[in-house]
């Protein structure tokens, strides 16, 4: 993938009227700081304006879900190795620190046209994340309570990285022989949409299931953690173990 | 050239014929989807969130786990009163996340920002460890794996939470107040000067209302009416007054303990009042 174009839903704004800085909820530093997705091996990154694109409803265990329809990636995206996300603030403590809805290659299929086998793509859709700042605030402020001392804007990059790896490792599965689950080890062994597993994979990866990166709860319910979380938060997705840089693509391949 | 545009045709009719058949589906989100909170769970949720942004933990641990043992972990979701008033009622169901991610991303209001929300055992974890009882969310069955992990460290640190003076000590302060979603609500202007902060109104340059302060000095202005992820509670202005939480306040001017009694804000002594 060549490129990656990103929606920020509550980017800071000038505000001419008033002649003042509106802050921002999410900063776009989040998204495009060095500290979060565009790391080694990963696609150049761009912003785009909020209001691009039209709205089109799926179905969703949630209900009916919106997506964005951003007409550069209909019948592109694959080819051009174009891709889009769109970033949106949440106050809700479900989605906990941010989840992602719907992928792009949902809609991708071959058909033949013209006697030519092309790839079409039925639902250019480009995924929403939300992230709970709030979650994302209290959390850091916990565990630096307890000695850490991370920087919130980097959780922050990291947070949202691991979102934006989700939209694109939707497919790989690295432990077919767990699947989702709820319980702590599940969680850390059932490797969907691209997570690491426990035991198996690099730990200070922004792939690592739990947040922060290289923290394991008590399993064993002895009172110990199995794992502290790294005092210093990734920059970047691993390149081996199982090499998130490498397994970005869209489907199919 | 040609080719290509007719290409880029048939794909445009096969695509609108797809899409009329409306068979597309969104991969699960990456997270569990919770039981509906009903109305009783709701009110009480509602309570308990306003009880831990107040700083009120034990309260909201009671009211949180009479929910946590009626209908275990249930997720509730409402509209703020002040969201209600600007929307004036034009707004989805809380727990339709479709139709108000949609409004959000179609650029008409940043709902998903204004939609307040928790889940009974998330809420419970964050209220036992803010109280300082670690060693009781420890041996919860139904802790947070990761707050539990937190509670852990602090116990292992020996620490403590301060514990507030005796009550006898706390005086009531001159301020009348309101209630709004279990907030407690006080006027800005009369806060500011028992709590002894400064004030400054930001207006709008074309209405002149007041559309936001510099409290305490702070550089970045408190902005009213306005959606914030971080902040549980917004102030707003009605009729000339602005009401904003008195919790916001407290934090501002270092008050740590406070509580109401007897139709009046009590606060403990020596917390940066004048």
């Amino acid at each position: 993938m060549k490129d990656m174009f990103v929606m920020n839903f509550r980017a800071g704004y000038y505000d001419p009227v008033n002649d003042r800085w509106v802050e921002p909820e999410i900063p776009n530093e989040a998204i495009t700081s060095q500290d979060g997705f565009p790391g080694q091996g990963m696609p150049l990154l761009w912003l785009l304006n909020a209001n691009e694109g039209a709205l089109r409803w799926v179905s969703h265990p949630l209900g009916d879900i919106p997506g964005k329809i951003v007409n550069f990636l209909y019948g592109y995206a694959y080819i051009r190795g174009v891709y889009a996300a769109v970033v949106v603030p949440s106050k809700d403590d479900r989605p906990e620190l941010a989840w992602t809805l719907g992928p792009i290659w949902d809609g991708y299929r071959w058909v033949q046209i013209n006697g030519e086998w092309k790839l079409v793509c039925d639902l250019p859709l480009a995924p929403v994340i939300e992230v709970s700042v709030s979650t994302v605030k209290e959390t850091v402020n916990s565990w630096n309570r307890v000695g850490y001392n991370y920087d919130l804007s980097h959780a922050l990059a990291c947070v949202i990285a691991h979102e934006l790896g989700h939209t694109i490792l939707w497919d790989v599965d690295h432990n077919p022989a767990i699947q989702d689950g709820q319980d702590p080890m599940s969680i850390l062994t059932n490797g969907d949409s691209g997570h690491h597993v426990y035991q198996q994979h690099r730990m200070h990866c922004f792939m690592w299931p739990y947040f922060p990166p290289g923290f394991v709860p008590d399993l064993d319910g002895d009172g110990n953690l199995e794992s502290l979380p790294f005092p210093n938060l990734p920059t970047d997705f691993c390149d081996s173990y199982p090499g998130c840089q490498s397994l970005w693509h869209l489907n199919p391949k | 050239m040609c080719k290509g545009k007719l290409g880029r045709t048939l794909t445009v009719v096969i695509w609108a014929i797809l899409t009329l058949s409306n068979l597309c589906h969104a991969s699960p989100p990456g997270g569990r989807i919770y039981p509906k909170a009903n109305e009783e769970a709701t009110e009480k949720l509602k309570e308990a969130y306003a009880a831990y942004h107040q700083g009120w933990y034990d309260k909201a641990i009671e009211l949180a786990m009479e929910v946590y043992r009626k209908y275990g972990d249930v997720h509730a979701r409402w509209w703020p009163a002040w969201v209600k008033r600007l929307m004036k009622g034009n707004l989805p169901d809380p727990h339709n996340h479709g139709a108000i991610l949609g409004v959000t991303i179609e650029g008409k209001a940043p709902l998903t920002m204004m939609v307040n929300g928790v889940t009974t055992v998330w809420l419970l974890s964050r209220a036992y460890l803010e109280a300082g009882r670690y060693e009781e969310l420890m041996k919860a069955p139904w802790g947070d794996p990761m707050l539990k992990g937190i509670a852990s460290l602090h116990l292992k640190r020996g620490d403590r939470l301060p514990q507030p003076p005796s009550k006898n000590t706390w005086r009531p302060l001159p301020l009348r107040f309101r209630e709004e979603d279990y907030f407690i609500l006080v006027p800005l202007d009369e806060a500011c000067k028992v709590l002894g902060l400064s004030l400054k109104y930001v207006t709008d340059a074309k209405t002149g209302k007041k559309i936001g302060a510099h409290i305490g000095g702070k550089k970045k202005p408190l902005l009213f009416n306005k959606p914030s992820t971080t902040l549980p509670f917004v102030a707003y202005e009605e009729q000339g007054i602005v009401w904003i939480a008195f919790y916001w306040l407290a934090k501002e001017a270092g008050v740590r303990w406070w509580e109401v009694r007897n139709g009046k804000i009590y606060i403990a002594p020596n917390q940066g009042t004048k």
